[in-house]
């Protein structure tokens, strides 16, 4: 699990979530874009929020080398069943996506995605998560639902040493 | 796989019985009796126109190699043998020696000394309840060997269960103590202490339905081996008492055979244990078939536990399936997961779109 300290909120990204986007990371000159939902929960005894889950890329999306669709529907049908099954404790939280690149930066399109869901998302939390998977590192950006500011606040590289798991 | 390191740790802080050196009130017991014992030894001898032998104690049992874990019945259990310079050719009754201790002692409780087969007890109350029992093995030498000898018997035995039988409670100490060392030793005295609390809560406290503790500590010093888990995220290692604990269980399990026996006409799944010091005995001896196969069914029990809990995702779900079952309620259950966050209506996100761009 990492841990994030923002302002004065904790954000915490389980290790399943990250695992994920080293799975799917393109450090192929093959692998297609990917990307998916980040979905988690609000404490109760503090502003503090912990990414738990995610979706991954359902066959309705578009997938290429330079880019990801995610559709609508199916995407947001999983966050409802999860949403059940969790009790009604789990939200949309951001999105994470790969690029094709060591050290990942948000493309013109990419930041006018993120504002664009921070304005149209539906969700309980005032912010919003988002994660580029590049092939050595990935970078977590946070946005503000209320003023559409989007600030970078972490970097981690992947452990290589997964023979243990 | 949930992680539960941090509750096994908690359980091990609640359980675990002090050592000597950081329990000032039993070593103060211990030190009454011993030096009680020395000049009690001293007027017996003289009054007996003899030459007053020299004495040394030593620290046995589980204070002595630091597995003790705080007695359930709050009955503490001090073990101390004293060891006479003195040789059992010239001491043919092996009752003789241990009688002079019972008779020092002899107004030192309320509840007077009694002289059980392989010791002297000493019987501390507080309110009428048992507070601590001091055993006192009683030892000697021999003019023909370096070997100690304990005296086992008690008063009125007959003269064929009355002998000095060869022991080794240095040796065993060393053993013990020398087992593993570091983070290995630490892990090691944990998962001890956690088979022991596991046989307070789950066994029979009556008779030798219990298996002994000397039994567990000497399989886990053979069979026991340090466990770690990897965190892919820190990229570091740390402990797995679960991991450490259920190999442990699963090892035991297979030093089982399944014996018939022509009797009961039944078969059984039955233990050998040796000594790994003089004289080399059967550690489960006591026990009868029938109470080492229940011994294996708990251990059978044990291991299905500790798979499960291993299969949990959320700390509290595994926490449950071992407290207070197997371990008491001194195993600590987290919160749940789900009840940390807070309930919110349905969400939803429009489609997204992202690109590498050009």
């Amino acid at each position: 699990m990492i841990s994030i300290e923002w302002g004065n909120i904790v954000i915490e990204i389980e290790e399943q979530v990250i695992k994920v986007i080293q799975n799917m990371r393109q450090d192929s000159p093959t692998d297609k874009e990917s990307g998916g939902m980040l979905i988690g929960s609000i404490l109760t005894d503090s502003n503090d929020f912990v990414i738990r889950d995610y979706t991954f890329p359902q066959k309705e999306d578009y997938q290429s080398r330079y880019r990801f669709i995610r559709r609508e529907k199916s995407h947001n049908a999983l966050l409802q069943k999860k949403w059940k099954e969790s009790n009604n404790t789990v939200m949309y939280l951001g999105e994470w996506h790969t690029h094709p690149e060591m050290d990942p930066h948000y493309s013109l399109q990419d930041i006018r995605n993120w504002r664009r869901l921070l304005r149209k998302s539906k969700t309980f939390s005032d912010y919003l998560v988002f994660i580029i998977g590049g092939i050595s590192i990935y970078r977590v950006w946070i946005g503000s639902r209320e003023n559409g500011d989007i600030e970078l606040v972490y970097e981690g590289a992947y452990n290589e040493s997964n023979k243990f798991n | 796989m949930a992680d539960i390191q941090k509750q096994f740790e908690e359980f091990h802080d609640a359980i675990k019985l002090k050592r000597f050196k950081e329990n000032e009130e039993l070593r103060e017991k211990r030190d009454i009796i011993t030096k009680k014992i020395k000049k009690g030894v001293k007027t017996k001898f003289e009054e007996m126109e003899k030459d007053v032998p020299s004495l040394e104690f030593i620290d046995q049992g589980s204070y002595a190699v630091d597995l003790g874990i705080i007695p359930e019945d709050k009955d503490y259990d001090i073990d101390e043998g004293v060891i006479f310079d003195l040789y059992k050719e010239d001491y043919t009754d092996s009752v003789e020696l241990k009688m002079i201790i019972r008779d020092i002692l002899e107004n030192h409780t309320n509840t007077p000394p009694k002289i059980k087969n392989p010791c002297v007890t000493i019987t501390y109350s507080l309110d009428d309840e048992p507070a601590y029992h001091v055993d006192l093995p009683v030892y000697i030498k021999s003019k023909y060997d370096n070997n100690l000898y304990l005296a086992w018997g008690k008063e009125f035995s007959n003269q064929d269960n009355k002998h000095w039988d060869l022991a080794d409670p240095e040796g065993l100490n060393d053993h013990i103590r020398n087992s593993f060392k570091d983070d290995a030793k630490k892990q090691f005295k944990r998962v001890v202490r956690y088979m022991k609390k596991w046989k307070d809560i789950c066994f029979n406290s009556s008779g030798n339905s219990r298996p002994p503790s000397i039994g567990l500590t000497i399989a886990a010093v053979d069979l026991f081996s340090y466990k770690q888990s990897y965190n892919y995220l820190s990229g570091k290692f740390k402990d797995d008492d679960l991991g450490a604990l259920k190999d442990l269980v699963s090892k035991l399990k297979n030093k089982f055979i399944l014996k018939w026996d022509p009797d009961l006409e039944k078969s059984f799944y039955t233990i050998e244990y040796n000594l790994p010091v003089q004289p080399y005995s059967n550690v489960f001896s006591k026990m009868s078939n029938n109470q080492m196969d229940s011994f294996y069914q708990k251990l059978n029990e044990l291991e299905n536990a500790l798979t499960e809990a291993e299969s949990k995702s959320d700390p509290h779900e595994a926490c449950k399936v071992l407290s207070p079952k197997y371990f008491g309620d001194k195993f600590p259950i987290p919160e749940s997961k789900e009840a940390r966050y807070q309930q919110v209506a349905l969400s939803s996100a429009p489609s997204s779109n992202s690109a590498k761009g050009d």
